[in-house]
């Protein structure tokens, strides 16, 4: 276990990696945050998904974008475009270790960033969108029914006590799963909390990809703010990642 | 302002970030800031952070860090007691480690509801602390809160539904979530201890002088609702000059608007500045 700071343009982005319990890993998985308020109730549950790919020989990457967590800029000075491109960064930080498989794991804002970086690592393995945002809309709908009252005229949003800048605000308006073009031997999982929503959200997604869908029952709201931002650890989701992942193999098509 | 990852403690579990201005002065107190229930060292609306920024920017050291089994830091080794007066040895190793990197000798340890608890208890049994920034800690009805809060129960009998609701709320992590402990990997959080063992808490603390900055949000309105309340709560306690209320009732817990988090830093930096 241990942590460094990766150089990321004029900034550092915090990362945070756990190595196999037993013997060097052969494969390796990436995680990506959620926003906001969703960042810290699911910090747990990324902490405990890491705790239990290292007993599968995992090596497990966290990172924080910049202007969120330890990582430095300001969050009202973040750019959607940054949190994507931290991504590569970290992807391409990770390549170097020629592990003979990279998965990327996406929690819900995390799973549209993961989504825009794994399209443009064709030599990835395998994507897991969790419980996704598919698109902008989707987040804008979510901010709006937890945080009412934003005009698009205000210059800075308050998500749940999170700025959100108006150039984050239109460039995550114009992200889209529908617009990510996947290489055609690349894997997606998608685990959603609603049948309905996976249907849905499978539809979106290009018909070369090839596509495994789990639903979960809800276990809370990741969005719900109690007066101490509980934590979320959805423990029957967590353990379809971790199957996920172990169970991957890479199908030729 | 520079940060830096630190790796200490027993086996070196505990992980921590420590922010250090670009002058450094070691006559200058250090400031530890503490978790806050399971939340990880960054803080409810990354606080933590642009506190620890806000202070190094100012010519301070800041350290935060996780306690065992939150956040990145390793679990096991930090059992919390049933007595929450009971010092947590992680806040030790963290003045010990934070004492040896910048040759402070001075230290103010800053937390937010059980972060608050653990920054007295830990202030009893080490004298290099001589200055405690608590949000929400202990807070205990007077008479006078009472008396404050009849009128509001009079008129709204929405608040009788609240004070019902309040009462009725599961405590701990586990039972919100039935997940085991061997896998929620997190300890529990005791009770207050009765008034007079934190009274006496306190007491020891003003004997020695410590300053305090007593942040009450209005959040905790189920228990403290008016400014001065601290001072009754512990009445018996000679605190002289060494405590500054800082009573926040615009401010939720975690101080989800901007507006009193600006506010919030501020204090805490004028507050350290007095030290």
């Amino acid at each position: 276990m241990g942590c460094f700071f990766l150089p990321f343009n004029d900034k550092q982005i915090f990362v945070h990696y756990n190595l196999p319990v037993k013997g060097k890993a052969q494969r390796a998985a990436i995680l990506f945050y959620p926003f906001g308020q969703e960042y810290m109730r699911s910090h747990k549950a990324f902490r405990q998904l890491a705790n239990l790919l290292i007993r599968k020989n995992f090596d497990v990457y966290r990172f924080d974008y910049p202007g969120t967590g330890d990582s430095t800029g300001s969050a009202e000075d973040s750019l959607f475009s940054e949190y994507v491109e931290s991504g590569h960064a970290l992807i391409n930080f990770v390549k170097q270790k020629s592990y003979e498989q990279v998965h990327l794991v996406g929690l819900r804002l995390g799973a549209l960033i993961a989504a825009q970086c794994f399209s443009r690592h064709p030599e990835l393995d395998h994507l897991v969108l969790w419980d996704p945002l598919m698109d902008g809309e989707a987040f804008f709908d979510d901010c709006q029914k937890h945080s009412p009252n934003h005009s698009a005229e205000e210059t800075i949003w308050n998500i749940h006590g999170y700025p959100l800048n108006a150039t984050f605000r239109a460039q995550i308006l114009e992200s889209s799963i529908d617009r990510i073009e996947f290489a055609p031997d690349q894997q997606i999982s998608l685990l959603t909390s609603s049948e309905q929503n996976g249907t849905r959200e499978i539809q979106r997604l290009k018909k070369n990809v090839q596509l495994n869908l789990k639903v979960v029952p809800p276990e809370n709201d990741w969005n719900y703010v109690d007066m101490a931002g509980s934590i979320l650890i959805p423990t029957d989701l967590i353990r379809e990642i971790v199957n996920s992942l172990t169970n991957f193999t890479l199908e030729v098509g | 302002m520079a940060e830096e990852i630190l790796s200490f403690g027993e086996n070196g579990q505990l992980i921590g970030i420590l922010s250090s201005p670009d002058s450094p002065d070691p006559t200058k107190p250090a400031v530890i800031i503490l978790n806050s229930g399971a939340l990880h060292r960054v803080g409810a609306c990354r606080m933590a952070v642009l506190l620890a920024r806000l202070l190094s920017e100012h010519g301070y050291h800041a350290l935060r860090f996780d306690f065992s089994g939150i956040g990145d830091s390793g679990f096991g080794g930090g059992d919390i007691s049933d007595n929450p007066l009971e010092a947590r040895p992680e806040v030790k190793h963290a003045i010990d480690v934070l004492s040896a990197k910048t040759g402070c000798t001075r230290f103010v340890l800053h937390g937010l509801c059980s972060g608050a608890r653990d920054a007295l208890a830990a202030s009893l049994i080490d004298e290099r602390v001589v200055g405690l920034s608590m949000i929400d800690g202990y807070a205990f009805r007077t008479t006078r809160y009472h008396l404050k809060k009849l009128p509001a129960f009079l008129i709204n009998p929405l608040a009788w539904i609240h004070f019902i609701r309040v009462r009725l709320s599961p405590k701990d992590l586990q039972s919100q979530t039935n997940i085991p402990n061997e896998i929620l990997e997190l300890p529990f959080w005791p009770d207050y201890p009765p008034k007079p063992e934190v009274e006496n808490a306190f007491r020891m603390i003003a004997e020695r002088k410590v300053r305090i900055l007593a942040t009450y949000t209005g959040s905790w309105s189920d228990e403290y609702n008016h400014e001065e309340q601290f001072f009754d709560m512990f009445s018996g306690v000679d605190f002289g000059e060494t405590v500054k209320i800082n009573f926040m009732p615009q401010a939720s817990h975690v101080m989800t608007d901007f507006a009193s988090q600006n506010t919030f830093r501020n204090a805490v930096l004028a507050f350290v500045k007095t030290l």
